[in-house]
């Protein structure tokens, strides 16, 4: 059982609804990563379980302890044990990291206490020398760690992050993405992060909740929801990806394509099924049995991602060099996994 | 390829606007420095005289008084207003609001017809009740508080109404509203405390007509006095050396420790900001501020009704008024539009000027909005008391001028919030399509910012409507406004036809202020409906 369970959880806006009948178990001591298309209701997860508004109907249990109830706020924000680091950071523009870290341990904590915490917390995210630095003088990766250390300071039993890396660019992203999951792993934190990003969701996350249009699509470990998807959207969503329809016969797919292997039987024992190719499964390569045209090209740096297209169908694929637009390319398919047609 | 033929020329426009506002508020300053540069040793003599140490004691200890306390009382009425469900809490806001648009002196009249030795709380209470100290200090306190307490209220309401939720959400993570509200929001409002305590500091060091009605002398009485009293030109310029030295004090703090420390979001924003619950408080709370509203402000409205009597006296007031009501409305209507036009031309050139010629227009034309009224009609006087000119010293004109010179910065800076709430795109994806200034002005800026333009009328025409201390010392015979007629009243006629005429000023106010009210609404409803 979750250390978060939030059970057929409805929310809506004034003008529209966020969550429909949403459930979802985060667990204790791992990260959870929400992602989802804009729009589809993860920071209103975040806010729920925060307690700034209780779910219009369900309810969001903490531990043991129901903390919010049909249209009810059971358990104040303040008496939660959850840290949010927010995606502007939300850093009080007049207070210094100290005094920021040192405001937000309770008042019952001797002020001895209060002080070692707050230096043993700005030496965990490596901020010992800005202690007396307001955001305002910050950089911005130094303002993100300011923000993780006001999370971690008070020892939450839950930290919930809302895209806090959006803003930074990448080599600085992947740094904090490595401290985030030292600290997590050192400190035994329960994470629940929000991001729509690739990188974060792979290189943080246990595990991955995919939320669509207020409902979890699917959970489940990263790399599993990757490999297995339930559905077209979270295949498409989590990576790059073809969607070539297709028809379960005989223990193998037929498609536009022409034959393919079919991993694995559909579990619900349906025909009309779409076959998910990814460009890392494509391999270009003069002696590949299939053909098609190269429609464009773009260069990713290492390779170019080649649009292929034949009748009835296209594709993406990965090439060591560009190719010119309109030649025909051969390449051979290694792997592909197959979803349903149409929405479970 | 032959070059494009260059559309952009606004120089032309905003040079022109700000030369004829800089004309009716500036240029008449100039005489009145130089009348002193002349007359040193004799200014020396009058400004070290005792009696201008106690002036200077009373303008000071007054005004500070009644910014400090508005500031105090104001900051509570703000957060209550602004960030808890207090019961009514917008038309508490209203009725609060109401004294900043009267001229303060009405307000002085209705407190007296309750405190004074005959007033409603000797009448229910027995003479010994009267409010003995309403003549002085403690009634120029009380009344200019009243007055004033609305500026703090609304700029700390605003204020926290801009502070982006998510600072006060990460705080309530760990402690209960109360701290939040201690901790975070009163830290993060308090340039817009100080700005509300300067503020009202240089309205209380310009105000005339309170301290005179209280008899209590400070210098914006005694320029009246020398000035209209003894025609003493040279005490009269004397004293308001001093006067305009406390004011350039008071712009000289805020722009060198608030500049940039105040600022407000838009509303689509301050939407999202969350509110505190009060919960067995709020019906308490309710009941406490209301009763401050009702005591301030509805109170003394109540005794000017009682003091004016039955119809007969509004019949005699409003015969004592003459022309001189419907004269303010279309005085006061002919400048607030005259000042929304310059004032987008001089918004525009403060908005999108660059930064160091910004701050110093920026800092003229919220000097001349600070000058006290009394000061700078001196200056209007010696300004435009030549041979030839005698079609706008001796007409309503020469008010109309000062009000424009006058109040012209609060429409521009208006305007200027207006302007610079847009996207520079809007203006600018025209210019690259050649389009004219001009016609960018009418067609694009002038629509986009109606609600702002709308807003600087009204405030405008308002302030108009309660100005005494402009109009009282430069207003020539037969062209007197209806405040200057009651304030003339005062002296000789009863106070039941004084009260009356003050509540035909107040209701004037309140018509005005509705049809604004109405008429933003529409207009932002009608910007609401381009998305």
């Amino acid at each position: 059982m979750g250390l978060i369970r939030l059970e057929g959880v409805h929310f809506r806006y004034p003008r529209a609804p966020v969550l429909d009948d949403l459930s979802l178990d985060v667990r204790a001591g791992a990260v959870t990563v929400l992602v989802g298309a804009s729009g589809s209701g993860k920071s209103t997860v975040l806010r729920l379980i925060a307690g700034f508004e209780p779910p219009a109907r369900g309810r969001v249990v903490i531990g043991e302890e129901t903390v919010s109830r049909d249209g009810r706020v059971l358990i104040p924000p303040e008496a939660r044990g959850v840290s949010l680091v927010f995606q502007d950071l939300a850093l009080w523009p007049h207070l210094t990291a100290r005094e920021t870290l040192e405001l937000v341990l309770s008042r019952e904590v001797p002020r001895e206490e209060r002080r070692r915490r707050t230096e043993e917390a700005l030496a965990a995210v490596g901020l010992e020398g800005h202690a007396e630095a307001r955001p305002a003088s910050l950089s911005g990766g130094e303002r993100q760690r300011v923000a993780l250390a006001r999370a971690i300071v008070t020892r939450p039993r839950i930290l919930l992050m809302d895209e806090p890396l959006a803003n930074l660019d990448p080599p600085l992203r992947r740094a904090l993405i490595e401290e985030i999951r030292q600290l997590q792993r050192r400190l035994t934190l329960t994470i629940l992060y929000v991001t729509h990003n690739h990188e974060e969701t792979f290189g943080l996350g246990d595990h991955a909740a995919v939320l669509r249009a207020g409902r979890v699509e699917q959970v489940g470990p990263p790399r599993e929801l990757y490999e297995r998807p339930r559905s077209a959207f979270v295949a498409s969503f989590l990576g790059r990806c073809a969607l070539v329809p297709a028809r379960a016969r005989d223990g193998g797919l037929e498609s536009a394509l022409g034959a393919l292997p079919l991993p694995r039987p559909d579990p619900a024992g349906r025909s009309e099924l779409l076959a998910v190719v990814r460009p890392e499964d494509v391999v270009v390569g003069d002696d590949g049995p299939l053909s098609g045209k190269v429609e464009r090209a773009m260069c990713l740096g290492s390779a170019f991602e080649v649009e292929l297209a034949g009748p009835g169908w296209r594709l993406w694929a990965l090439a060591p060099a560009e190719p010119v637009p309109g030649s025909v390319l051969r390449f051979a398919i290694r792997r592909v996994v197959t979803v349903p047609a149409s929405d479970p | 390829m032959s070059a494009p033929r260059a559309t952009w020329r606004p120089t032309p426009w905003l040079t022109g606007g700000l030369a004829i506002a800089l004309a009716a508020g500036a240029l008449p300053l100039v005489p009145l420095a130089v009348s002193a540069a002349r007359d040193v040793p004799a200014l020396a003599v009058e400004l070290a005289s005792p009696r201008a140490a106690v002036l200077l004691l009373h303008t000071i200890l007054l005004a500070g008084l009644v910014a400090l306390i508005s500031g105090v009382i104001g900051t509570g009425l703000g957060v209550l207003i602004g960030k808890t469900d207090l019961p009514l809490r917008m038309p508490l806001a209203g009725v609060l609001t109401f004294p900043l648009f009267l001229p303060p002196y009405v307000l002085a009249l209705g407190w007296f017809s309750v405190l004074g030795s005959d007033g409603l709380l000797a009448a229910a209470l027995g003479p010994g009740a009267a409010f003995r100290f309403f003549f002085g200090l403690g009634g120029a306190v009380l009344v200019l508080t009243t007055a004033y307490t609305p500026i703090a209220a609304h700029l700390v309401r605003i204020a926290l109404r801009s502070i982006d939720p998510t600072l006060e959400e990460a705080a309530r993570l760990s402690f209960r509203w109360p701290r939040v509200v201690w901790r975070i929001d009163l830290p993060l409002v308090r340039p817009a405390v100080g700005l509300a305590i300067l503020l009202a500091f240089i309205l209380v060091v310009g105000e005339l007509g309170v301290p005179a009605y209280v008899r209590y002398p400070v210098f914006s009485t005694e320029v009246f006095t020398q000035f209209a009293a003894f025609l003493n030109i040279r005490a009269a310029v004397a004293m308001s050396l001093p006067l305009a030295l406390l004011v350039l004090a008071g712009l000289g703090v805020e722009r060198y420790l608030l500049r940039d420390r105040v600022r407000f979001s838009s509303a689509a924003r301050a939407i999202t900001t969350a509110t505190i619950p009060l919960g067995t408080w709020r019906a308490p709370a309710g009941a406490l501020a209301w009763a401050y509203a009702g005591i301030t402000v509805i109170l003394p409205l109540v005794g000017l009704v009682v003091r004016a009597g039955g119809g007969a006296t509004y019949a005699a007031a409003l015969a004592g008024a003459g022309a001189s009501l419907i004269r303010t409305v279309w005085m006061a209507a002919a400048a607030a539009t005259t000042m929304v036009i310059l004032g987008l031309l001089v918004g525009y050139l403060v908005e999108r000027h660059r930064r160091s010629r910004h701050d110093a227009l920026d800092t003229l034309l919220l000097l001349l909005f600070a000058a006290p009224g009394t000061v700078l009609g001196v200056g209007l006087i010696l300004f435009w008391n030549r041979p030839g000119l005698a079609w706008v010293y001796g007409s309503a004109l020469i008010i109309v001028v000062g009000w424009i010179g006058h109040f012209t910065p609060l429409a521009a800076r208006v305007a200027g919030i207006g302007l610079g709430s847009l996207a520079p795109g809007v203006e600018e994806a025209a210019r690259l399509a050649g389009v004219r200034w001009e016609r960018v002005l009418f067609r694009v800026l002038v629509p986009l910012c109606r609600p702002a333009l709308a807003g600087a009328w009204f405030l405008a025409f308002v302030f108009c409507l309660r100005d005494l201390d402009l109009a009282v010392t430069i207003y020539p015979p037969g062209a007197e406004t209806l405040p200057v007629r009651v304030y003339t009243l005062m002296a000789n006629s009863s106070e039941a036809v004084t009260a009356a005429l003050s509540l035909v000023m107040v209701g004037l106010t309140a018509v005005v202020l509705v049809g604004a009210w109405i008429g933003l609404a529409a207009l932002r409803a009608g910007s609401r409906a381009w998305g």
